[in-house]
C-alpha cells in the first residue's frame, strides 16, 4: 500500500462477518441472549446476508469518499480502490452463485418425504455413537424437536439422505459442545467441588460466569435446548428472575464502573471474592461484559478494548 | 486529468457493484421466503 493512500478501509474478515451474523440472529430472535452460529437455522441465508451488509458498507464508504475527493485523488489511491472493488466483486459473485444454487434447488425440488421421527432417529443414533447416555439423548432430542429443528432440517433439505446428513451434523455439534463443557468442568474441578474457585460456598455463579460462559450460553439458548444435562441441575438454580435481571442489567456502552457495579449486583457471591481479590474480580467482570458485547453484537467501547488488550497481554506473560 | 477520469471510471464500477449487491439482496429475500414456505409444507 503506497504512502499516498489516505483513506484505507479494511476488507471484512470472517470474524467481522460472524459478528454481523450474530447481530442478524439477535434481531430475528431477540429472546436469545447468546446467539450461536453453529446451530443457526437458515444458515446460508443469514451468513450471506451478513457478508453482503459488510460489503455494501465498504462499497458505499469508498464511493462516498471518491465522490467527495474526486478532484484531488492521486492515481495510485484510485488504483487501490479499484483493487478493493475487484475483491468485492469476486466475493459477491461467489455469494450470488451460492444463493442462486440454493434457491434453485429449494424451489425446484420438493420437500423430501421424510418424517420428523425418521430424522430424529438418525440424530439420536449419532448421539449414541458419541457415547451420550440415553437420558441425555432423549433430552436433546425433545428440545430440538420442540424448537422446530427437525422441521427446519427437512424444509432445507432436498432429499431424504440430505436431511439425515444434516441431522447427523447437528448431533455432532451437540456432542462436541457437550464434550467441551464437560472437559472445562473437569478442569476447574467440578461445580463447587474441590478446586472450584473461591471454595464450595460460591458454587454456581463463578462457574457460570468466569470459567464457563459456554454453559450459560447453552442454558440461555432455551429455544434450542442445548446444554449439558449433567450440569443442568446446577444451572437451573438460576431462576427466571435472575436471567431477566441479567438481561436488563447489561446495556451497550457501559462505563467500567457501571460494569463492575452491575457484575457485583448480579452475582452477590463475587462480593466476598472482591474483598480479597478486587483486581481479579474486576478483570472477570470486564471480560464477562466483553463477551456480552460480542455476543449481542454491541460496539466494544474504547475503554473496554484497552482493558481487554491489557488482560490478554498479562495472560500472555504468564 | 488522468486521475479525474480514473475517479469517474472507478465510481461507475462502484455503482455497478452496488446494483449487483441489490440483486443478491433480492435473491436472499427469495431464499428466505422459499425456506419459510417449505417449513409450512412440512407442517
Amino acid at each position: 500500500m503506497g504512502e499516498g493512500i489516505k483513506f484505507i478501509i479494511k476488507f471484512p474478515t470472517d470474524k467481522d462477518i460472524y459478528e454481523e451474523f450474530v447481530k442478524l440472529w439477535y434481531e430475528q430472535y431477540p429472546e436469545t441472549v447468546v446467539p450461536s452460529i453453529e446451530i443457526a437455522k437458515n444458515y446460508t441465508e443469514k451468513w450471506e446476508r451478513a457478508k453482503l451488509i459488510l460489503y455494501k458498507r465498504v462499497a458505499e464508504r469508498v464511493k462516498k469518499y471518491i465522490e467527495e475527493h474526486e478532484k484531488e485523488l492521486p492515481l495510485e489511491e484510485l488504483i487501490y480502490y479499484e483493487g478493493l472493488l475487484n475483491k468485492l466483486n469476486e466475493e459477491i459473485d461467489k455469494s450470488y452463485k451460492k444463493v442462486v444454487r440454493e434457491v434453485a434447488e429449494l424451489e425446484t425440488k420438493p420437500v423430501p418425504k421424510v418424517t420428523e421421527d425418521e430424522v430424529k432417529a438418525r440424530f439420536e443414533a449419532r448421539l449414541t455413537l458419541h457415547g451420550l447416555d440415553e437420558k441425555t439423548i432423549k433430552r436433546y432430542s425433545r428440545r430440538f424437536k420442540k424448537a422446530g429443528y427437525f422441521k427446519s432440517i427437512i424444509a432445507q433439505s432436498t432429499s431424504k439422505e440430505e436431511a439425515f446428513k444434516q441431522a447427523e451434523m447437528l448431533a455432532d455439534q451437540v456432542a462436541k459442545k457437550h464434550e467441551e463443557a464437560r472437559k472445562k468442568l473437569e478442569k476447574i474441578g467440578g461445580v463447587g467441588g474441590v478446586g472450584a474457585p473461591f471454595g464450595r460456598g460460591v458454587a454456581i455463579y463463578p462457574v457460570v460466569k468466569g470459567f464457563e460462559r459456554e454453559l450459560a450460553k447453552l442454558w440461555f439458548l432455551s429455544m434450542f435446548g442445548i446444554y449439558p444435562p449433567d450440569i443442568r441441575e446446577i444451572l437451573e438454580r438460576r431462576t427466571k428472575e435472575l436471567i431477566e435481571e441479567e438481561r436488563r442489567a447489561w446495556k451497550p456502552n457501559m462505563s467500567r464502573e457501571e460494569v463492575i457495579e452491575a457484575y457485583l449486583r448480579l452475582y452477590p457471591s463475587m462480593r466476598t471474592a472482591y474483598l480479597y481479590y478486587p483486581e481479579d474480580v474486576e478483570k472477570e467482570a470486564i471480560w464477562w461484559y466483553y463477551q456480552i458485547c460480542k455476543d449481542r453484537g454491541w460496539e466494544i467501547p474504547e475503554w473496554l478494548k484497552e482493558e481487554i488488550e491489557r488482560i490478554k497481554r498479562e495472560k500472555g506473560k504468564k | 486529468m488522468i486521475a479525474m477520469d480514473k475517479a469517474k471510471e472507478v465510481l461507475r464500477k462502484y455503482d455497478k457493484l452496488l446494483e449487483k449487491i441489490k440483486k443478491v439482496e433480492e435473491l436472499l429475500e427469495r431464499l428466505r421466503k422459499v425456506i419459510e414456505n417449505r417449513e409450512k409444507e412440512v407442517e
